[in-house]
């Protein structure tokens, strides 16, 4: 990978994470200011992205949906790396029992595309950011849960967990101390890479009109209206989908580097 | 006869302003040709049953209409006319019609209309198996009915209802084969089979449906501008959801027309030489968010007033609508007959007057975010809406939370589980909700507002702003059974524009645009959507 | 011998998930609160009357203890009934199966589509140093596009613009052209750059080497030799891709108003029409099984060494 690319996405990523913490350093604009009057508006110096149909700032709203769509993929994978990884710490170090009905169901889990399945969890819950979020992370559960007990089924058998056994170390310990740390961290790696096309299933929900709802902003709501009106407004149907886009390109290239990197290390 | 002068004159002005202009502009000859295909680009709101007693989608007229003509015709002016009925007369205590039937007339499948069929249909409409959502609760006073001769059929009601014969002209009321309703009901949903002008073909669900000419047609409604079989040998309806997508169909010829015109494509329309442009408005309740009456804060009319005046309802329709919607006037559009002239320009946009109703109802104190408070509450409504609430509802629900917010009132709009939704409608736990009802009679007013229609466990009603006021009861019940219902609707028009039970926004129109070789499109004014008896190809 | 048993307990496996995912709808159905009357009958523009709620109430009620529906519940899936629509008062196999072919016909199309541009690209690239960096860059520009995104941009530079292909389903081989487009570009960026990866793998074993050695072309060592052992990645993705496809069908058939599966469970979502969302699933479940039990045997096929460990 090209290391001015790889720096590159990391610049446009912590760009990302400033824009969801504090908007205000990027635009001096209210997302929700709406302007009955300038609704539509081409790029012009006063709106540098152009109005949408209520007349706000689609680059306020750009700005200020970072935080909503961030969290979609973020949250996302939060979700599946925690019961996923409880579940997969599980099967690993658990009986053969244990281990047997936690990846049967993660099977039964697989089986289902990760968009069918959180359009199920929304029939029941309902819409909304957070039930997006549980949505997603649930659809990913069972890969998580598989890829972390693959990770500890391969520590608990190398030799130096094995030596800490010998030397009588209580078992809560060893798994605290050794097999966790070391699972965790290439899970870790692979769920950076995750988080892309959680955002992307997640502004896929907004867009079919079942995420964050408005008035807030989010990505993919904005081009769910935007789409409606792309004979007149270019701008509003462009800048959303560059925005999702770019995210996930800059995710992918520093996930990407970040297992080459540790790839070259411990192989 | 329920008939309203003025409104007639309006609704009759306003539809054939728009109507003759697909009939003389353009194209080569004025001649009707008959054959052809014509392909209409219709919404998303594909019904999901064909049974015109089966459906309440705003597309069921247009795709069952086709197939199953009506008792009567509701014309242009306001009055009725025959149709499948040569003639009718209705009791003293207005409890008794008696209906002649026209002869001659047969359904696609050989059976024959009489005095039977038209029974046969009041049964299936009201039979809970049929699960009408809309037909059954339309002619809910029906009692029974006695066939007197093989074309005469004596209607008994459970009480007066004027407004029977009106909303018998809907295509939601078409008639339908006695002799499928009786062999097989469960096929009309996929394939019905009715008289009308064209014969049911195919059902491709999620595309489109398709009709083949009734070459034995000969009872077409009086006012139509021909007799005998349709001119177009077949029609296909495609339903294109997508408001561009169907906007592009139009323009790239892959369909001759489309129906619901995006508002923004309208001048593109209406400046392109080789399209034609025709609407209506459709006669009922304007689209509006009515205001829970039953609970704080909206059960204070000084905070309902002043939502209502805080809000710059020209402002908001002329940019959600590129100029193209009309602002509602009152509490039923202009084109419903019994409509109250009078009373246009009531409604104003004053914020001060709006701040100055909140202070008189005692929201004076203001909190850090500059929302009001009494007693240490804040002044919030809240607005539960569903997940695919439509994309041009949320402007006006998001412009008038902006115009709530400057007066001091926070309106949050929630979007919580179906589930959780249905429940709070039930219970009435919100305090706003929107929608508008489309029938072509102000007896609108009394399913909408009459306390009966408030909805209760057993019974779902449409009385959503859940008003409760005597006055306005007495004049809606009365108004059902009065010879001339003008003044009454004229004062509980008058009487809501006191309680404002809503925010009214605009008159929804239904806006057709075509190519101009498609000659003498209409609509059937009862429900207006578009009508293809009369219609031919120039090509 | 082997082989027989091997393909036997896969079968069994199969029926296993197929049981966990009709036993997981079942759960979903059970504890969804809530009456249907209002999914049936309800809606806004409709006012059912009390004795039509009523009927629907008595006919999809369900009033038995729960034991006995789950065994009812299994027992009509395993005959292929997935029960009734509330929303289009048909069966669901009915429902899905006239929509089946349009969304069928549009996957096929696009995963062709999409293998095609994937194999070409890592063929042509993968090992070659100047066009390994542009390939890769736009292997992860299409990988990262959304789907919906991609669609509006094709709808409005192909069918809005340049007035090449309609915008809309159900005209023929061309309406199919831009649909398969969309939901085929980012699964070719992700099997694209799998493919390159496995390939320059493979391009360094030595039979490889020895195979030029032999004096055969660069050409002819990359499909003959090298393509065969870089598929199995690919193979291995068949979930991903699986699961991309019926994904992207939903998005994709809403947004170019095709007729098909997709389109039919986003309206069955927002209309609550449990019976509907829920055969879809399963149906999708099946579909996963049997293209991963296939594949299980196109193991087989591709890499003998499999079978002796079978």
């Amino acid at each position: 990978m090209n290391r001015i690319g790889v720096w590159l996405a990391a610049a446009v990523l912590a760009v990302l994470v400033l824009a969801a913490l504090a908007p205000g350093l990027f635009t001096g604009q209210d997302p929700l200011a709406v302007d009955s009057g300038a609704t539509l508006r081409p790029p012009s110096a006063a709106h540098l992205l152009g109005t949408d149909e209520n007349g706000r700032d689609v680059l306020a709203r750009i700005v200020h949906g970072t935080r909503a769509s961030l969290l979609l993929g973020f949250g996302a994978i939060a979700v599946a790396l925690v019961f996923g990884g409880l579940l997969g710490l599980a099967a690993g170090l658990g009986n053969r029992l244990v281990e047997n009905v936690i990846m049967r169901l993660s099977d039964v889990g697989m089986a289902f595309p990760e968009l069918l399945l959180a359009l199920v969890v929304i029939t029941v819950a309902g819409g909304g950011t957070a039930n997006a979020i549980l949505a997603i992370g649930v659809a990913n559960i069972p890969s998580y849960a598989r890829l972390v007990r693959a990770q500890t089924l391969a520590i608990r058998r190398a030799s130096y967990v094995e030596a800490a056994y010998a030397l009588g170390l209580p078992g809560p310990r060893v798994i605290l101390r050794h097999v966790l740390p070391n699972a965790v961290k290439p899970v870790l790696i692979l769920a950076t890479i995750g988080v892309g096309t959680a955002l992307v299933a997640g502004s896929a929900l907004s867009f079919l009109g079942l995420g964050t709802p408005p008035p807030e902003p989010e990505w993919g709501s904005m081009l769910s209206t935007a789409r409606n009106f792309i004979s007149r407004a270019w701008w509003y149907g462009l800048f959303p989908g560059l925005a999702i886009t770019l995210t996930v390109i800059s995710v992918t290239v520093v996930g990407r580097a970040l297992r080459l990197r540790s790839e070259g290390r411990t192989g | 006869m329920t008939k309203t002068p003025l409104a007639a004159l309006a609704l009759a002005l306003l539809l054939a302003g728009c109507g003759s202009a697909a009939g003389s502009s353009g194209g080569t000859t004025n001649t009707p040709k008959s054959g052809g295909t014509l392909i209409l680009g219709e919404n998303g709101q594909e019904p999901p049953c064909l049974d015109p007693h089966g459906n309440a989608s705003s597309d069921g007229p247009v795709t069952t209409v086709p197939v199953a003509d009506s008792l009567v015709w509701f014309d242009v002016d306001g009055t009725i006319q025959p149709w499948l009925a040569d003639s009718w007369a209705i009791s003293d205590d207005g409890l008794t019609y008696t209906f002649k039937l026209r002869q001659g007339v047969k359904f696609h499948d050989g059976a024959v209309w009489n005095a039977e069929a038209l029974k046969t249909n009041f049964e299936h409409m009201r039979d809970p198996a049929t699960k009408s959502p809309l037909a059954a609760s339309y002619i809910a006073p029906y009692k029974d009915a006695k066939v007197v001769d093989e074309h005469t059929l004596e209607v008994h009601l459970s009480s007066p209802y004027r407004p029977f014969l009106d909303v018998l002209a809907q295509g939601y009321l078409g008639m339908i084969s006695p002799k499928q309703i009786k062999e097989s009901p469960q096929t009309i949903c996929e394939h019905p089979i009715g008289s009308g002008p064209f014969v049911f073909d195919k059902w491709t669900k999620g595309q489109s449906v398709t009709y083949r000419r009734n070459p034995d047609y000969n009872w077409g409604p009086k006012s139509a501008k021909h007799t005998g079989p349709a001119y177009l040998e077949r029609l296909e309806i495609r339903f294109l959801a997508e408001d561009a997508t169907r906007y592009n169909a139009l323009a790239a010829g892959e369909v001759h027309a489309i129906d619901f015109t995006p508002p923004q494509n309208v001048e593109d329309v209406k400046a392109n030489p080789d399209l034609g442009f025709l609407t209506a408005i459709r006669p009922g309740h304007p689209m509006s968010f009515w205001l829970n009456t039953s609970r704080p804060p909206f059960d204070d009319v000084r905070v309902r007033r002043a939502l209502l005046a805080a809000v710059d309802r020209d402002s908001i329709i002329k940019g959600i609508s590129f100029g193209q919607y009309q602002v509602a006037q009152g509490f039923v559009t202009t084109s419903t007959p019994g409509y109250a002239q009078g009373l246009s320009g009531t409604v104003r946009h004053d914020e001060a007057l709006a701040n100055k109703l909140l202070d008189e109802a005692g929201w004076t104190a203001r909190d850090k975010d500059g929302v009001r408070l009494k007693d240490g509450k804040r002044l919030t409504a809240y607005f539960p809406i569903a997940a695919n609430f439509p994309a041009q509802r949320m402007q006006i629900a998001v412009q008038t939370q902006a115009a709530a917010r400057k007066i001091g009132l926070d309106i949050q709009i929630q979007t919580p589980p179906e589930q959780e939704l249905t429940d709070r409608s039930v219970k009435g736990d919100y305090d706003l909700t929107s929608g508008l009802w489309a029938t072509n009679t102000a007896d609108v007013l009394w399913i909408q507002y009459s306390s009966k229609n408030i909805t209760t466990p057993e019974r779902r009603g449409q009385n959503v702003a859940r008003l409760e006021d005597a006055k306005l009861d007495d004049l809606l019940e009365e108004a059902r059974s009065a010879q001339d219902p003008t003044e009454l609707y004229n004062q509980a028009q008058a009487r809501l524009l006191e309680l404002v039970p809503a925010i009214p926004f605009y008159d929804d129109p239904r806006p057709v645009a075509y190519h101009k070789k498609v000659r003498d499109l209409a609509f059937t004014p009862a429900y207006p959507s578009p009508y293809f008896y009369d219609t031919w190809l120039d090509e | 011998m082997k082989t027989l048993t091997f393909i036997g307990w896969r079968l069994l496996a199969g029926v296993g998930v197929l049981w966990g995912a009709a036993t997981l709808t079942f759960l979903v159905v059970h504890f969804t609160p809530g009456d249907p009357a209002e999914a049936v009958v309800g809606g806004e523009g409709a006012a059912p009357t009390p004795e039509v709620l009523a009927q629907v109430r008595a006919e999809y009620g369900l009033d038995r203890p729960w034991y006995e529906q789950y065994a009812a519940h299994l027992w009509r899936i395993a005959h292929g009934d997935f029960g009734t629509s509330y929303r289009l008062h048909t069966p669901v196999t009915r429902a899905i199966g006239e929509q089946a072919a349009a969304t069928v016909e549009l996957a096929v199309a696009a995963a062709v589509t999409g293998l095609i541009l994937a194999i070409a690209v890592a063929l042509a690239t993968a090992g070659r140093r100047r066009w390994r960096g542009p390939a890769s860059a736009v292997e992860l520009v299409a990988a990262s596009t959304p789907t919906f995104w991609l669609g509006i941009v094709l709808l409005t530079v192909f069918s809005f613009g340049l007035r090449l292909l309609p915008s809309t389903g159900g005209q023929g081989v061309a309406s199919l052209v831009l649909p398969a487009l969309c939901l085929a570009l980012p699964i070719a960026g992700v099997l694209g750059h799998v493919l390159r990866e496995a390939l320059e793998e493979v391009l360094d074993e030595p039979f490889i080497v020895s195979a030029r050695a032999r004096g055969l072309g660069d050409t002819a060592v990359r499909l003959r030799h090298a393509l065969r052992h870089a598929l199995t990645p690919l193979v291995t993705m068949t979930g991903f891709w699986v699961g991309a496809l019926l994904g992207g069908a939903v998005v994709t058939e809403t947004l170019f108003t095709r007729q098909g599966v997709g389109r039919l469970l986003v309206s069955a979502v927002n209309a609550k029409d449990l019976p509907v969302v829920l055969g879809v699933v399963l149906l999708s479940a099946l579909v996963y099984v049997l293209v991963n039990l296939l594949v299980d045997l196109l193991y087989l096929v591709i890499d003998p060494r499999l079978k002796e460990a079978a």
